[in-house]
């Protein structure tokens, strides 16, 4: 009988309680992480500036497709520009491709000429899971009250050729041109495309 | 001279064909592109696009799920010529934990109809294409790969790659017109599809892959409950906010096949994700209607007779023994709660664990199934005054004042609770689907008060001493209202009789109908038979029998084969010379038949033999008169079932060996060893 209400507890405790997944509308997962300098950043440190997150892994055919254009860096420095934060998170397990030191990293970054605030080595996944990244790229947009508004691809060209950079509508850029305008956001949640995470 | 002209269009595609479809050496996808019939001027014809993958390497379907990419064509075709969609074969689900994709391993076979317009000329027709996919392992790679197929024009429309054909028709998603939709309750998708009723069995391990992505979370499973019209599955609903989305297709993927369906998203349940659960009186709704569901069940033909031997044995009553009826009356209430409480903890428990089931899946279960219905049995016999039963586990009529009385009470609660379960499945079905689409709490308190409701007249009767004047004196009406209430538990044992069929077929209801001989039988010795010995001898001998054919109950899982037609046979025979034809005459009324069925044809060993040595399993049946089954026996001298027939290979010179007649009595040895030609 013990047992039995035991276990009946322990069922309604499961069924209660699942982890936070991100939420167009809520508050993002909070996150702290160390960059390829070795600095450490918090999520809760850029209260009051919109935040870009970026998924990568310089493997990846689509991450390549968006550096060798060109595209990302274009839209990287667009963002630091308006001063807009932007948040690179490579998520790859130790021994997965897209692993890399912190000096690979900061040599990768050089020579893409990335234009990114940061880049967070996240070797064990923990910020990749908290926000269910699951592409590379895979792109988040948190508001500067710390509410997640976008969640999804960087373009409507879910595709890794790249005749179509030019002309695929950016939902990132209009998810942060929403935000400064003080609009609602029209496509809040895509469908990401690219490889997958290598947790 | 029609097959000539086959082999000779056969032979130019070979010669044609050869070599002009190039696979670029390191990709680890190659695509083929080959004809499913030969062309024919102005008409359209079948050409399937297969992708060839290495060992770990797959590709993608449409909805690639949550990362990858579907393959695309860029067609370079002659004028007049064109391609329809693209139609992707069912993909199955890639896990690299915590993701998933939905794709394809090893061999994937697309299809695209081609026509030929009237403005194209010529007697050679030339498909060609690049064809770009997204290939993956542990990292992900690009490829491409032009392909090129020339067809000579033919007059008539032959069929060509029928293994490739096969394939297709074996992976493909058929298109039906089940009328669908989805719906979006507290983080869950519903999908309600309904399914003919002859399908309905198969659907209760299925997969479901959306169009559209987002619907669904991936990663979760598909929960099916069988209702009245409709089947629901219900899977964790995805991020994706449906409300500027109209429907979606879906491919329902079962053991046996895969079904398309489109599916009406509901645009009055959208309203999800806007954070507030079930709010309270929506909860308050839902566990009334529980509590008035239990209190119907009290009506159900296998329940009816448990609740009123206890209304009866009320009546017997004095005042001073109130006291005893309200503590019974608790003690029941007690055990049909914690007897729900604990269906209910087992099913959401597996439901936690991964496993797809819904309310009702005890009755899958053919032993489960025939317990209950000797149960039912049982009580019935025992209502009809064939025996009476000397322990505390029924108390149906015999006097309160009994000193254990309470835990009879409850365990009669718990047997009225096992009892209810098969009457309860079809009805309550949908109510338990939506049940368990909750939290664990509030599943467990649904099912709690559907106890209530069960044990409630009876508390009622026990607490309300006014209610129990109502009930009529107690007089010789007694027994004969307890000899009529074994005529419905019978009735439900007849209705599990029948479930079992579907599960187990004839032999299984061969099995449960021994067995409820035997305990008739076991019944008559002990009131007849006064020898202490005859009774245990006899008893063990029958106990032995019947537990040495208890897997009589196993369900058949029934090897694919092609029914018998003479024309079926004469063209696999001539058309077909690498096959070897095993085939099977066979009837429902045919005994052998069906052990030979069973203990031979349907095992693991012989399945796996007929696969290896390439046998197509063709089986004629002979329960109704077919005279061209009647010709095939006469032609083997025979004039009845069963009769095994196996045709071996054609050797190089084209000539199949004499066909060889099996016995009538069948053991896996003798079909392997034929099959293997010792």
């Amino acid at each position: 009988m013990r047992k039995f209400l035991l276990s009946t507890a322990m069922i309604m405790m499961m069924g209660g309680q699942a982890f936070a997944a991100p939420v167009i509308g809520e508050a993002a997962p909070e996150w702290t992480g160390i960059d390829s300098h070795g600095v450490q950043h918090s999520l809760s440190d850029f209260k009051g500036k919109t935040v870009v997150m970026e998924w990568t892994n310089n493997g990846c055919p689509y991450v390549r497709k968006h550096y060798d254009s060109g595209n990302m860096q274009a839209l990287q420095k667009e963002a630091t520009d308006k001063g807009i934060v932007w948040i690179t998170v490579a998520s790859s397990a130790e021994g997965k491709q897209g692993h890399l030191t912190p000096e690979e990293t900061n040599d990768l970054m050089a020579k893409e000429g990335s234009n990114a605030t940061a880049r967070i080595l996240d070797p064990e996944g923990t910020i990749g899971h908290a926000y269910e990244a699951k592409t590379t790229p895979h792109m988040y947009v948190i508001n500067p009250d710390g509410v997640l508004v976008y969640n999804g691809a960087i373009d409507d060209d879910p595709s890794f050729k790249t005749d179509g950079i030019k002309t695929a509508k950016n939902y990132v850029k209009a998810a942060w041109k929403a935000v400064a305008a003080g609009d609602s956001i029209e496509t809040a949640a895509t469908q990401p495309y690219g490889c997958s995470v290598k947790y | 001279m029609r097959l000539f002209t086959f082999f000779l269009s056969c032979l130019a595609v070979f010669i044609l064909g050869a070599g002009s479809a190039r696979s670029t050496p390191q990709n680890h996808v190659s695509v083929e592109a080959v004809a499913l019939s030969t062309p024919v001027a102005g008409e359209t014809f079948p050409l399937a696009i297969i992708q060839r993958m290495e060992p770990r390497w797959h590709t993608y379907w449409v909805n690639p799920g949550d990362s990858g990419e579907g393959m695309t064509i860029d067609w370079d075709l002659p004028d007049d010529v064109h391609v329809g969609d693209l139609h992707y074969p069912t993909p199955e689900k890639i896990s690299y934990d915590p993701l998933v994709s939905y794709g394809y391993k090893r061999q994937a076979v697309f299809l695209v109809d081609v026509t030929l317009g009237n403005g194209f000329s010529g007697d050679i027709v030339t498909i060609a294409g690049t064809a770009s996919w997204l290939t993956c392992d542990e990292i992900c790679i690009p490829e491409k790969q032009t392909f090129s197929l020339s067809l000579p024009l033919a007059e008539q429309s032959f069929p060509m790659n029928e293994d490739i054909a096969a394939q297709w028709e074996q992976t493909r998603a058929k298109p039906v017109d089940w009328k669908s939709d989805i719906s979006f309750v507290d983080g869950e998708a519903i999908l309600n599809v309904a399914v003919p009723d002859d399908m309905v069995n198969q659907m209760t391990d299925v997969e479901l892959y959306p169009y559209e992505w987002g619907l669904m979370d991936n990663q979760a499973t598909a929960l099916a409950s069988i209702g009245d019209s409709s089947v629901s599955f219900a899977q964790k609903a995805g991020e994706r906010d449906v409300s500027n989305l109209e429907s979606s297709r879906f491919i329902i993927k079962t053991v046996n096949g895969a079904y398309e369906v489109n599916a009406d998203i509901e645009p009055a349940m959208v309203a999800k994700g806007n954070g507030t659960d079930t709010n309270g009186r929506n909860i308050f709704v839902i566990l009334l209607f529980a509590f008035i569901g239990g209190v119907i069940l009290n009506l159900m033909p296998c329940v009816f007779p448990v609740l009123s031997m206890k209304a009866i044995s009320l009546v017997k009553l004095s005042d001073k023994e109130r006291r005893h009826a309200q503590a019974s009356g608790i003690a029941y209430m007690a055990g049909i709660v914690l007897s729900f409480l604990t269906i209910a903890g087992v099913l959401i428990g597996l439901k936690a664990s991964g496993e797809s089931i819904g309310w009702g899946f005890q009755l899958q279960n053919p032993y489960v199934v025939t317990g209950l219905a000797t149960l039912l049995f049982v009580i019935g016999l025992n209502l009809a005054g064939l025996f009476e039963i000397k322990g505390r586990f029924t108390s149906f009529g015999s006097s309160l004042t009994k000193g254990n009385d309470v835990k009879g009470s409850f365990f009669t609660g718990v047997l009225a609770t096992l009892v209810a379960t098969p009457c309860s499945a079809p009805f309550m079905a949908t109510a338990v689907g939506y049940a368990l689409t909750q939290s664990a709490f509030v599943a467990l308190l649904i099912f709690a008060f559907v106890g209530l409701g069960l044990a409630f007249p009876y508390l009622l009767l026990c607490f309300v001493p006014k209610l129990q004047k109502i009930l009529p004196k107690p007089g010789a009406w007694m027994e004969t209202f307890r000899q009529f209430l074994a005529f419905p538990m019978i009735a439900s044992a007849i209705w599990l009789v029948w479930v079992l069929d579907q599960q187990g077929g004839a032999l299984a209801v061969a099995y449960i109908l021994a067995l409820f001989l035997a305990i008739v039988f076991l019944i008559w010795l002990f009131r007849r038979v006064q020898s202490r010995g005859v009774k245990t001898i006899v008893t063990s001998i029958v106990v032995v029998i019947l537990a040495l054919n208890i897997t009589l109950l196993r369900p058949v899982s029934t090897l694919g084969y092609v029914t018998y037609s003479k024309g079926a046979l004469e063209s696999l025979l001539q058309d077909e010379p690498q096959k070897s034809v095993f085939v099977n005459m066979t009837a429902a009324w045919c005994i052998t038949c069906l052990v030979n069925e069973k203990t031979s044809l349907s095992s693991d060993a012989v399945k796996e033999a007929m696969v290896e040595a390439d046998v197509v399993y063709m089986k004629g049946d002979w329960t109704n008169q077919n005279p061209e089954i009647t010709a095939f026996l006469e032609s083997h001298g025979r004039n009845g079932v069963p009769l095994y027939v196996f045709y071996g290979k054609a050797s190089e010179d084209g000539i199949r060996p004499d066909p060889i007649v099996l016995p009538q009595i069948l053991t896996q040895d003798i079909v392997i060893s034929t099959l293997k030609g010792k």
